[in-house]
């Protein structure tokens, strides 16, 4: 059984309406676990709606979607069937709060849910909702802070005081002091200089390899190529494959996914169009590039 | 929260929607004017209101309103009855039909039931007429429609642009900031918090977690706003051409005379049933002019 299942997912925004939209349509792949996942394509495509069916803050308008032994769906059919065979309660398909305590969700400018009066209280927030008791929760709040790199100094200060990086590490605190195992970000990056980039990214790494599912909506292919093991592709509501970074990239029609090429794979790109003929396919960082290039002559 | 809040404008093509917002303003301040009049007893009372009621009703439809965000919103005047029944059984005033007598000086009557029943059905035209409007109207034609009736208070240097960009302003980051909202709330929902679950402190609580955000964004949102316009030289006070003029069709022409007309046959009823005590004295007047 995988981590995460989208069965024939789709959504329909304001569905009684001039306005109705289909946002995304009949998305159906799973994700493992301790995946890293990188979800691209271009805005519009429907990265936003489909990650916000993983702790059900949007109910999928036709299937399901399943993470661990949850099943988020709006779809009445599907909830008749489960609840004839015994498999699931109504309420327990109406009520998400066990699931939203497994997956974390960081979303665009995070830092726009800070509310309380001091920092630790704001990462505090979480846990306590979800059942930590007070003490725990003050400890994993330390500890998460202390990991994205805050350390006791900004305990007690004020949230509202912090820059606007210090601000968007102390709400991923808020939410990986939580301990979910599954880590969704929308585009977690925006708005970052180059170095708060880096951090935010290494960060998200470093909580991969302690053992947590990434999900990860970017725009930048950077991202996608160093530190995301599978990407997934969204064009037009609709979901074009499941993938390594380095398939994608070296796919000859990738202009066809509206995707930015990395600059490394548009060099290797070049050296084609210019008449190299060596096979460098297989060569996807640089070192087995120079290596190829370097055993000429 | 819901993405068809109350009264959002829906963007169909009906023969409301084209009308002039400025009659359709003038239209909804009279309609509402005559919802509140006077009209003697409660049977006259209440065929009045019914025949409005048709009237408004056949109005939505042709809007296109939606019935189903309509009743949605009426949902949150129970606390308004719960009120004005227990105002009119701590406070029952005389009438003819005694539903339970107490004591010889406490006694409720049905005249106080209907009492009731006429403020909330007033009440519930009221809403219906504005949701018809905003409905129907985009909010800046609204803001035109103001605009112009605010026009003769030029002539006493009323800074009449400074009120309509206010409003225009405020209308405008309606839709702004309830999409700020459903983004904040979501993202603390993400953190457990559940916004439909709990008592009064849990509720207050978990409002918290949405007013502060909300607010600090606002502030830096307004911040960014006033920069905005001061680079690009607005004055307020500057005289200011329109992008679109509004025109005044023979389509509104005809509606301002329905309008006129329903209106003046309320009016003159509700005169009439002041001095005449309700339908059956005007049945019997006409009964005598035929007998004539
Ligand atoms: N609350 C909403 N109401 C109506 N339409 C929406 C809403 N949210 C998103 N959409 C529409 O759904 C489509 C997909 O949006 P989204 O999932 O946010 O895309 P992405 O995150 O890939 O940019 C967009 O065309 C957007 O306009
Ligand atoms: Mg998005």
């Amino acid at each position: 059984m995988s981590m995460i299942e989208f069965h024939h997912v789709s959504f329909v925004y304001n569905k009684k309406d001039p306005n109705r939209y289909d946002a995304i349509n009949d998305i159906n792949f799973n994700i493992e676990e301790n995946d890293f996942v990188a979800l691209v394509g271009k805005t519009g495509s429907g990265k936003s709606t489909l990650i916000q069916t993983l702790n059900g803050l949007l109910l999928p308008s036709k299937g399901y979607t399943k993470v661990k032994d949850f099943i988020v769906t709006g779809d009445k059919e599907i909830i008749k069937k489960l609840v004839k065979e015994k498999k699931y309660k109504k309420t327990e398909l109406k009520n998400f709060s066990k699931l939203r305590k497994e997956v974390g969700m960081v979303f665009q400018f995070p830092e726009y849910q800070l509310f309380s009066e001091t920092v630790l209280k704001d990462v505090m927030f979480g846990p306590k909702n979800f059942g930590f008791k007070e003490k725990e929760a003050e400890e994993k709040a330390k500890e998460c802070l202390k990991k994205v790199g805050l350390d006791a100094s900004y305990f007690n200060r004020s949230p509202f005081e912090l820059s606007g990086g210090e601000k968007r590490r102390v709400a991923i605190a808020g939410i990986i002091a939580s301990n979910p195992s599954i880590l969704v970000l929308d585009e977690p990056t925006v708005g970052l200089d180059p170095n708060g980039r880096k951090e935010i990214l290494d960060l998200v790494k470093k909580i991969h390899q302690e053992g947590t599912t990434i999900i990860i909506v970017t725009h930048d292919m950077e991202t996608v190529m160093n530190y995301a093991n599978k990407v997934i592709v969204l064009k037009d509501s609709k979901y074009l494959g499941m993938m390594k970074p380095s398939e994608l990239f070296n796919k000859d029609d990738i202009e066809t996914y509206s995707l930015e090429v990395p600059p490394f794979y548009k060099f290797k790109r070049y050296l084609k169009e210019y008449g190299y003929k060596k096979d460098i396919s297989e060569a996807n960082d640089l070192a087995s590039l120079i290596n190829i290039l370097s055993e000429e002559k | 929260m819901r993405s068809d809040i109350l009264g959002k404008y829906t963007p169909y093509n009906s023969i409301i929607h084209r009308l002039d917002p400025r009659l359709k303003f003038f239209a909804l301040i009279l309609l509402m004017v005559i919802v509140f009049l006077p009209f003697g007893n409660y049977t006259n009372r209440f065929i009045v209101l019914g025949i409005l009621t048709l009237i408004i009703g056949l109005i939505m439809v042709i809007g296109r309103v939606s019935f189903s965000s309509f009743f949605r919103s009426l949902s949150s005047l129970w606390m308004m009855v719960i009120f004005l029944l227990i105002f009119m059984f701590f406070i029952p005033t005389k009438g003819d039909y005694p539903i339970y007598s107490f004591n010889e000086n406490y006694t409720l009557y049905w005249d106080n039931l209907l009492q009731v029943a006429h403020i909330l059905v007033r009440l519930i035209l009221m809403i219906a007429l504005t949701i018809i409007l905003t409905s129907t109207t985009l909010p800046m034609d609204i803001t035109y429609a103001l605009d112009w009736y605010l026009t003769p208070l030029k002539l006493v240097k009323f800074p009449t642009q400074v009120v309509s960009l206010t409003i225009s302003l405020a209308l405008r980051f309606i839709p702004t900031l309830l999409n700020e909202a459903n983004r904040i709330m979501n993202a603390q929902k993400s953190r457990g918090v559940d916004y439909n679950k709990g008592f009064f402190m849990a509720k207050i609580k978990s409002i918290t977690t949405l007013i502060i955000p909300l607010l600090v964004s606002c502030f830096s949102r307004s911040d960014e706003l006033a920069i905005a316009m001061e680079a690009r030289g607005y004055d307020p006070y500057k005289h200011r051409t329109r992008y679109k003029s509004l025109k005044f069709s023979y389509k509104d022409l005809i509606a301002l005379l329905i309008i006129i007309l329903i209106a003046s046959m309320v009016i003159t009823f509700s005169i009439c049933s002041s001095t005449i005590s309700g339908f059956d004295d005007i049945i019997n007047f006409i009964w005598g002019i035929k007998t004539i």
